[in-house]
């Protein structure tokens, strides 16, 4: 009994090993999940900021594209776009300034900065009646890690890409842009967001 | 009774077998629930991504439909290959306001599928849409006659 007694008075060097082998087995196990989590953290947080702008960006799009003004013979009342770029002019009061005054059309742009991988929207106040910019653009950056802008308008049977310079947009009743996004784990992937908006049917043709 | 009851507390000292594995199974437990709970955020977080495309590819397929001329009738298709596993069915439908055929409206369902991990997913987006851009003398003169043939 005595010797008995006096063998399980400590622990073995075995069972230390043992209990060690089972807690590292659980670190690792544990260190594994908790990175886990801490990525799916990450990408959620990223691409709920990131979705946010999107939608941002295309509804502000689509309200002012359906409030716009065109007249082809007029330069700073077209809509024009090429590689990368689109504007227009719209009486949509300006969002993105506080105690902006009302009134008056103004002209949008938004062009896609290669260097900085993000888009610029540039709105700035067309003095009633002349062709003569007033007041300080508004300049606002958006989409941070933009790979592309490409902005594309509808013939009746196909989304065609606006590729030029700078050029009047073809007469239609849709323009398209498409967002790409190069992954941020593995650059082959791309992630590719496109909404369309319908303009005003007046726009380009008359009833 | 005190030798007895050392006794007693030398015998049960120490852990036995049972209670190891017993507390390895709980860690097991918490563990695998863990992970699955992590698995399940993943998917969840990939299907935002992909609904979020969906949405928007919502609005390009109005845009083709609100740019020709707008017939009644199902259709499906695709979004091509740069939005692949992506495909739509539509309904376009003449529309009834208060039972009564109202000429140049129409209903307008879209149905958005994707493949999602296990099964597929999809977004229903409904409106009513007009048709009066395209309408010509005839055109009008139709839609009139297919009104009366409905009444």
């Amino acid at each position: 009994m005595t010797d008995d007694r006096s063998a399980r008075r400590a622990f073995t060097l075995v069972e230390i090993l043992i209990s060690l082998t089972l807690l590292a087995s659980l670190f690792v196990l544990l260190g594994g999940l908790l990175s886990g989590m801490s990525k799916v953290a990450r990408l959620a947080e990223d691409d709920s900021l990131r979705d946010r702008e999107i939608n941002f960006c295309f509804d502000l799009m689509r309200k002012e594209l359906g409030e716009m003004i065109l007249d082809r013979k007029r330069l700073d009342y077209d809509l024009i776009s090429g590689d990368g770029f689109f504007s227009y002019t719209t009486t949509r009061p300006e969002l993105l300034v506080r105690n902006s005054i009302p009134g008056g059309p103004r002209r949008v742009e938004w062009r896609y900065d290669a260097a900085a991988k993000t888009v610029v929207r540039r709105a700035s106040m067309l003095a009633a009646g002349s062709s003569r910019e007033g007041g300080t653009p508004v300049v606002t950056s958006f989409l941070e890690g933009l790979a592309a802008f490409e902005v594309y308008h509808f013939d009746g049977v196909q989304w065609l890409r606006m590729a030029g310079i700078s050029e009047p947009v073809p007469a239609t009743l849709a323009i398209a842009v498409r967002l790409v996004f190069a992954s941020s784990n593995d650059s082959a992937e791309q992630r590719i967001y496109e909404s369309a908006f319908i303009l005003p049917n007046e726009t380009f043709y008359e009833k | 009774m005190r030798p007895n009851s050392r006794h007693c507390r030398t015998d049960r000292a120490g852990v036995t077998l049972v209670e190891i594995l017993i507390s390895l199974a709980i860690l097991t437990l918490v563990t695998a629930a863990a992970s699955s709970g992590t698995n399940y955020l993943t998917r969840r977080l990939i299907r935002a991504r992909n609904a979020a495309v969906a949405r928007n590819l919502v609005w390009k397929r109005l845009a083709e439909v609100k740019s020709g001329a707008i017939e009644s009738g199902r259709n499906t298709g695709s979004f091509g290959s740069d939005f692949p596993g992506y495909s739509f069915a539509e309904e376009i439908a003449p529309a009834r306001i208060r039972s009564q055929l109202v000429k140049g409206l129409y209903s307008y369902e879209l149905t958005v599928i994707w493949p999602e991990a296990w099964q597929q997913e999809s977004v229903v987006f409904s409106t009513l849409i007009a048709d009066y851009i395209y309408e010509k003398e005839d055109a009008a003169g139709e839609v009139a006659e297919k009104v009366a043939e409905n009444d």
